[in-house]
């Protein structure tokens, strides 16, 4: 069964909620679809080097790593700490499948992580903005494309699903007249990026 | 004040109020509540500063008495508080002599246009024509009415969060699009985005 590692960093001061938000609607879908799967939770506590290590004893196999914090073109940043970065150990991502929930890292990070010998990465290649009234929707969209690839769609197809699903959500918010809050998702989709093996499924990271 | 129409703002010391062509053409081509005239350059700032919901575009004299704020003071002050009003310059002066770091000021920070006032006025009409038109079609003007057009509470209330976790209202994204500034022009350029998405989509509908 799969293992999924999820990184958040629940104590930054302005987006620290929205992380932990997505984390926990992760965490709410697996028990409700991917009931037993494991899941190990690495909140903002976490130090650099402890993480190295972690990595570490994961990589020899393929895994999941998902990510929600603040990023930039080529790190992941906690706290103003990089804790993974293009510098220092991307290449421990080797064999992963990375989705981070970061402003910018589709950049640089992503294809670095790839050139080491990452499965898959998807992330965002320009900075986001959240929709007050609309957190949930937004949540739902960042999180979309992962509920797709648990269910069963190969990552390529999961990854359009994710686009379509933003795209849904864009249409239900125009209903509504929330035109700012739809031209934000609409941003966010158009900065989705996807590497590596889109024919790869869930059941090959065992 | 009607948010729909363009309102046209003479600031100029040289031009007859009541009779003189140009007004009267400006009264006839936008209608004569759409057209203001101030003869000195201050009153004609503290109303464009009062009105900056408004679409506008001003006609604005170089020149003024002295004890009275020059034509680039009054554009200064303008764009200190918005990009989003045209702005076009004319004087009795040959463009020539006018002094390079004025018109280094007015390219930097986007004059519509200088023009000398020798030249004729459907010259000076056709630019203001023009400008009109642009602003009708610029989406930051078009987006700047949608959020007026919000209630009061609408526009207090905290509508989006950055990466960096700052807040903005839809007054404060007002504020934000009349500056030009990143969050701004970032807004701007989603609501474009938004538009084209929804079009291309409605064309797929269609075709398909």
């Amino acid at each position: 069964m799969a293992s999924f590692h999820i990184l958040y960093d629940e104590e930054d001061t302005e987006l620290g909620g929205y992380f932990e938000a997505c984390k926990s609607d992760l965490v709410r879908f697996l028990g409700d679809n991917l009931a037993g799967s494991p899941i190990s939770e690495l909140n903002a506590s976490f130090d650099v080097a402890t993480l190295d290590a972690y990595l570490r004893g994961i990589n020899p196999h393929n895994y999941l790593l998902i990510a929600y914090s603040h990023g930039d073109d080529s790190s992941l940043s906690r706290n103003g700490v990089r804790y993974i970065s293009t510098q220092t150990n991307a290449s421990l991502l080797i064999n992963s499948l990375f989705y981070a929930v970061s402003c910018l890292s589709a950049n640089d990070l992503g294809p670095e992580i790839i050139g080491h010998g990452g499965h898959i990465f998807v992330g965002y290649r320009r900075t986001f903005m959240i929709p007050l009234d609309y957190q949930e929707v937004s949540i739902n969209c960042a999180n979309s494309g992962l509920h797709m690839f648990i269910l069963g769609q190969k990552a390529g197809v999961a990854f359009e699903s994710m686009k379509a699903f933003y795209t849904t959500q864009i249409d239900r918010l125009m209903q509504f007249g929330a035109i700012i809050a739809a031209s934000l998702l609409v941003d966010a989709r158009e900065s989705l990026v996807f590497l590596g093996d889109a024919d790869l499924a869930i059941t090959d990271f065992p | 004040m009607n948010l729909d129409s363009t309102q046209i703002v003479v600031i100029h010391d040289g031009l007859i109020s009541t009779n003189d062509p140009l007004l009267v053409e400006l009264r006839i081509r936008f209608g004569e509540q759409n057209v203001e005239y101030f003869p000195s350059s201050n009153p004609g700032l503290e109303y464009v500063l009062a009105n900056l919901s408004s679409k506008m575009v001003v006609l604005l004299d170089v020149n003024f008495s002295h004890g009275e704020k020059s034509g680039f003071q009054v554009f200064e002050e303008i764009r200190e508080r918005t990009s989003l009003i045209y702005v076009i310059m004319i004087t009795a002066n040959d463009l020539n002599t006018l002094r390079t770091e004025d018109l280094i000021t007015l390219v930097n920070h986007d004059a519509f246009a200088i023009e000398s006032v020798a030249s004729d006025y459907i010259k000076i009409i056709s630019l203001v024509d023009k400008a009109a038109h642009q602003l009708e079609v610029r989406v930051a003007s078009v987006l700047e009415q949608w959020i007026n057009l919000r209630s009061p509470d609408e526009q207090a209330t905290q509508f989006i969060m950055t990466s960096d976790g700052t807040k903005y209202t839809l007054g404060d994204l007002l504020g934000e699009i009349r500056q030009q500034s990143e969050i701004g022009m970032a807004v701007e350029r989603n609501i474009l985005v938004l538009a084209i998405d929804l079009l291309t989509r409605q064309k797929e509908k269609l075709n398909g």
